[in-house]
């Protein structure tokens, strides 16, 4: 067979759970960034890194998302190609059996 | 007129107060999170790297060379936000350095000001000595009051161009969230991030007298001295007022002026003019080393030769050649922690074969900024485009010399 469904589906729950993992650190703003920010309100700079930070939260979760998105991409390939399989089987058994 | 209105308020200004409560530490804490958060992200990246490259024995189709090309483009993707991430810690630490010099120098003013009874209101506005006459309070201790106003002044002007300049770097990184070209990413984003530190640094330099910058330079603590002479060296070798013997430190023993090389590799960084052929990094840096650092041309040995006569030497446009040619005319390499403006760096490829050369223009906390053709760049962060390329597709691993330039001739 030209997929080996076991290795694949294990790869797919790495993806999730890499995705998951980094969740807490570039999906999420930094504390620091945070306090620098509070800290120095009125500062141009402050006002910026607020925004920039913002922004790289949102880009950060949505790229863990997309890596989130290619496992269960790689699931659905491996259910596909294992319900093709037993079909084939089923068939290969009829032609087998006459039944 | 007994006041003087130092911080000149102006909307956009950071003022007196902000500068003298400023915690830049907290700064320099969020910088340290975001290059934190670079490094997780370029692991992310090299997992990606793994998996895709593995799937390709785990799946042999095109539907699997699909599945492969979107790891591809994820591996990338993650590349681009490590090289942002980065940017943006870059642009915090300067602003992290630039408000401690200035608030430091600020300081020392204050304290100017406590010992000689000169009054500081929260304007920042700088009265003359409590108990001088009235007619006298001028003159009393005018040249004590005129350098607290002047280090006020400079320490609040100095933050200022820092704030501004992180407001626009931080601006541009933050539409940066589109960027989806891992070179541009490198090539704009990070190369913008690492020049602007290098210039909010340069940017707390003040305007003065040679008097006035003297006291300037008092003010400053040994650490901040020794971040400036590797970071605006030459700024600082050129302004009047800097001692001499920091002056003869940042240009160097012999005769090969150090910061006079680097001053010019900062100049010169975008003007082809003298270019020679597509490729000059070489000549770009024998250029910067004869034309700014003053050494004589080499003449009939094989050395750096006057290119104006078309009579160029291998040393003068090729990078190993120009490596060993230093190297066997009393240069020497040295570790990439002590590099200093005015240094060389040459990089090696995994087969030992050196094909490029670049000038230190400064270092920031031990990360050397480098300023080069052909590819025009400007106090380019070394270790920031490094650990990238590296894990670009193609890419590979790069051993870096650092050759200290002193010729014997």
């Amino acid at each position: 067979m030209e997929i080996d469904i076991p290795w694949v589906r294990s790869l797919a729950a790495k993806l999730r759970q890499d995705s998951d993992d980094l969740r807490g650190n570039i999906g999420t703003a930094s504390t620091a960034s945070e306090e620098a920010i509070d800290r120095h309100a009125g500062l141009m700079s402050a006002t910026a890194l607020e925004k920039c930070s913002l922004r790289w939260c949102d880009r950060g979760r949505a790229l863990l998302g997309d890596i989130a998105q290619a496992g269960n991409g790689l699931d659905t390939a491996a259910n596909d190609y294992q319900a093709a399989d037993a079909n084939s089987d089923a068939r290969f058994r009829r032609l087998q059996t006459g039944h | 007129m007994l006041a003087s209105d130092v911080c000149r308020l102006g909307t956009d200004m950071v003022t007196y107060l902000q500068l003298r409560d400023a915690q830049p530490q907290l700064f320099a804490q969020a910088a340290a999170a975001w290059s934190s958060r670079s490094r997780t992200a370029m692991d992310a990246a090299r997992t990606l790297r793994r998996h895709r490259d593995d799937l390709g024995q785990a799946w042999r189709s095109s539907a699997g060379d699909g599945a492969r090309d979107r790891l591809t483009e994820l591996m990338h993707q993650m590349l681009i936000a490590s090289a942002e991430y980065r940017a943006v810690g870059s642009i915090v630490q300067g602003l992290a350095h630039a408000f401690h010099i200035t608030q430091n120098s600020l300081r020392h003013g204050l304290d100017i000001a406590e010992r000689h009874r000169i009054r500081v209101d929260d304007n920042g506005a700088v009265y003359p000595p409590l108990d001088a006459a009235p007619d006298d309070r001028l003159a009393a201790d005018s040249g004590t009051w005129r350098t607290v106003c002047f280090l006020l002044c400079q320490a609040v002007d100095g933050a200022t161009r820092a704030d501004a300049a992180s407001q626009n770097g931080l601006a541009a990184l933050a539409d940066a969230v589109d960027q989806r070209d891992v070179d541009r990413a490198l090539d704009n984003d990070l190369a913008l991030a690492s020049r602007l530190e290098m210039s909010m640094i340069a940017g707390v330099l003040p305007e003065g007298d040679a008097e006035q910058v003297t006291a300037w330079w008092a003010s400053l603590t040994a650490d901040d001295r020794d971040l400036l002479k590797q970071a605006a060296a030459p700024e600082l070798a050129g302004l009047d007022g800097i001692p001499q013997d920091v002056k003869n430190e940042l240009h160097g023993a012999g005769t090969y002026d150090a910061a006079g090389a680097a001053g010019w590799a900062e100049t010169h960084w975008n003007d082809r003019s003298d270019d020679i052929f597509d490729n000059n990094c070489t000549n770009f840096a024998s250029t910067a080393v004869h034309d700014g650092g003053g050494v004589d041309y080499q003449v009939g040995s094989g050395g750096l030769l006057d290119h104006g006569t078309w009579e160029v030497t291998a040393s003068w446009v090729q990078a190993p050649e120009l490596h060993d040619f230093m190297v066997e005319h009393r240069g020497y390499e040295v570790s990439q922690a002590e590099a200093r403006p005015g240094d060389l760096v040459f990089w090696e490829d995994e087969h030992g074969t050196i094909h490029y050369t670049a000038v230190v223009t400064g270092t920031i906390d031990g990360d050397i900024r480098s300023t080069q053709h052909s590819s025009p760049r400007l106090d380019a962060s070394l270790d920031g485009r490094l650990e990238i390329q590296e894990h670009q597709d193609g890419g590979s691993r790069q051993t870096i010399h650092i050759v200290r330039v002193n010729p014997d001739w």
